[in-house]
């Protein structure tokens, strides 16, 4: 067999090796990705099991925790008008509770604290919270 | 003619046994050198207590469920109505502290008695992948339970590497399998935990012994000069590695059972509360060996503190090659020593307040809150009704 033949077919062994391992890395990444968050979740207020949590739960001065369009949120009610936002720190993931002692936004890990308006107010969070429009129809807190 | 000798040629006949054995039985004979004290046992009693680890992790995912519905009461069930149960698990989690004490401890007698360097660098290089499986081993074992404490460190766990640049976030997303940390999590945690990491820590270890028992344990002389031979050894009063040293490894293995086995009775490590995705609890803590890097978190910025404890790894992985002179005697690296000891009191400094952050503590009388950050106020008198 001729030099030139053999370089050509042990490229050609070479690349349908490569090509093979490959062919079974993909599906194998592909199998590894996160799967899309199931149903982006119901547009109520819920609480962890999935029951809606009906707007006088939240009586003046207080906050609750629960889920929102498959989210972590935070809705309150101060001088009786109702604020919602994404309750997840953006410092590093910890869920923020509402002092109503203080009037802020509080975060239990490194101290990070929001206003109403969502802003930074204090402590290491590199940016504030989303606020989330909700509104109350037929006793439900819904997204607005 | 034994039965013994009779499989032993009937199997020859077949593969070179013979060799492999005679092998094997004069490097188990090959002396270790005299400076070979208790400290030479560690290693053997971390891969001890990993066959523990490994008896009692099987014996427990006959029950334990990896599902955010089920693991917390599955956990408790192992340990209120499964016979054993409770020794089992207690076994487990001792002894997973105990053996990430034991490997830490060992890495330091390998750096003191500059066993790392040339020809041994390859033995380091696996040592240092054993550390980072256990490591592994550690945090994913920690959210099994799905209780708060554990819930809360893995989502501060997972989301400081998303703030890494350009890997950060896909490290974040392939540790998550989601962009919470729930069902998908804990799915991942599991494998990696019982299936994965077990496998890993196998082949690591197998081509970190191999290495040490043909290279045999290290002499203290310089680098440049030849090792000491099998008779200089013996000269030195050097004793075989079986049965001399092998019967001090059994002792130390025995002692720490004994106390693995107090521990698991007296002082039973419980989960905290089921996992609650809407409150995060104050002062959430990972595991003691976390505590420094979770401490740097609350100092500097992410990409710091994140980037740094990986900059740690990379040196102590490349070692070796970093540290470059020929001398292995502790007594004539001054410098090394320092630097090492420098450092290990840092990170100590560290995890102590780490430890003693967000908690209310009475020393000498006087009861002190202690900040995230470790700084502590003395508490103002409560008024005694
Ligand atoms: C090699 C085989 C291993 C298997 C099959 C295994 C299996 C398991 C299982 C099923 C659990 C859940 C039950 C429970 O949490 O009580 C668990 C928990 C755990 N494992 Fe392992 N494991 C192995 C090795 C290790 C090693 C080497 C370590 C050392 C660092 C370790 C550390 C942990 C920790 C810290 C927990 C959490 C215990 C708790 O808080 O309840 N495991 N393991
Ligand atoms: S996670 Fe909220 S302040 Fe750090």
């Amino acid at each position: 067999m001729s030099s030139r033949r053999r370089d050509l077919l042990s490229k050609l062994l070479g690349s349908s090796l490569v090509l093979t391992v490959a062919g079974l890395v993909a599906p194998i990444c592909a199998f590894l990705t996160p799967l899309p968050d199931a149903e982006l979740g119901s547009n109520l207020f819920e609480d962890a099991d999935g029951n809606p949590i009906p707007p006088g739960c939240v009586s003046e001065g207080t906050g609750i925790v629960g889920r929102l369009a498959g989210r972590p949120t935070l809705v309150l009610r101060k001088d009786r008008r109702l604020f919602a936002f994404a309750a997840v720190c953006t410092h590093l993931g910890c869920v923020v509770r509402w002092n109503s002692n203080r009037g802020s936004i509080e975060c239990p890990c490194h101290g990070g604290r929001f206003d109403l308006e969502g802003h930074v107010v204090g402590g290491p969070p590199p940016s504030g919270l989303q606020t989330v429009s909700v509104r109350v129809h037929e006793d439900r807190i819904q997204l607005a | 003619m034994s039965v013994l000798t009779l499989v032993i040629d009937w199997l020859d006949e077949r593969l070179p046994l013979r060799q492999v054995l005679e092998t094997l039985v004069k490097n188990l004979r090959k002396p270790v050198p005299p400076h070979a004290n208790f400290l030479y046992t560690l290693g053997s009693l971390a891969l001890f207590l990993f066959v523990l680890q490994a008896i009692t992790g099987v014996l427990m995912m006959i029950y334990y469920k990896p599902t955010v519905r089920d693991a917390y009461d599955s956990v408790y069930f192992i340990h209120d109505r499964v016979p054993f149960g409770w020794l089992i698990r207690q076994v487990h989690v001792w002894g997973a502290n105990l053996m990430v004490l034991t490997v830490l401890l060992h890495m330091v007698k390998t750096f003191v008695y500059g066993a790392y360097k040339r020809p041994r660098e390859v033995t380091w290089m696996f040592g240092t992948i054993l550390l980072g499986t256990v490591f592994g081993f550690g945090f994913t074992g920690y959210l099994l339970p799905w209780d708060q404490l554990a819930y809360w460190a893995t989502v501060v766990g997972t989301e400081a590497p998303g703030s890494m640049p350009v890997f950060g976030p896909l490290v974040r997303e392939l540790m998550r399998g989601q962009t919470e940390v729930g069902e998908a999590t804990l799915g991942r945690f599991f494998v990696v935990h019982v299936a994965v990491l077990p496998v890993l820590f196998v082949a690591a270890v197998s081509v970190h012994l191999i290495l040490v028992r043909i290279q045999g344990t290290s002499p203290l002389n310089r680098t440049d000069e030849p090792e000491p031979t099998w008779s200089q050894l013996q000269a030195e009063g050097g004793h075989p590695f079986y049965p001399n040293h092998v019967l001090k490894e059994g002792i130390v293995a025995y002692l720490i059972l004994g106390l693995l086995l107090t521990l698991a009775i007296l002082y039973p490590l419980m989960p905290t509360e089921r996992a609650d995705p809407f409150t995060t609890p104050e002062g959430i803590k990972p595991e003691w060996y976390f505590l420094p890097m979770f401490q740097l978190l609350k100092y500097l910025p992410e990409p710091i503190a994140v980037g740094l404890p990986g900059l740690v790894a990379a040196v102590v992985f490349l070692l070796p090659f970093l540290d470059r002179s020929p001398e292995r005697n502790p007594r004539r690296r001054p410098a090394a020593m320092a630097i090492a000891a420098g450092f290990l009191i840092l990170t100590l400094a560290l995890g102590l307040l780490g430890h003693v952050s967000e908690t209310r503590r009475v020393i000498f009388g006087t009861s002190y809150d202690f900040s995230a950050k470790g700084w502590p106020t003395p508490v103002a008198e409560e008024v005694l009704e």
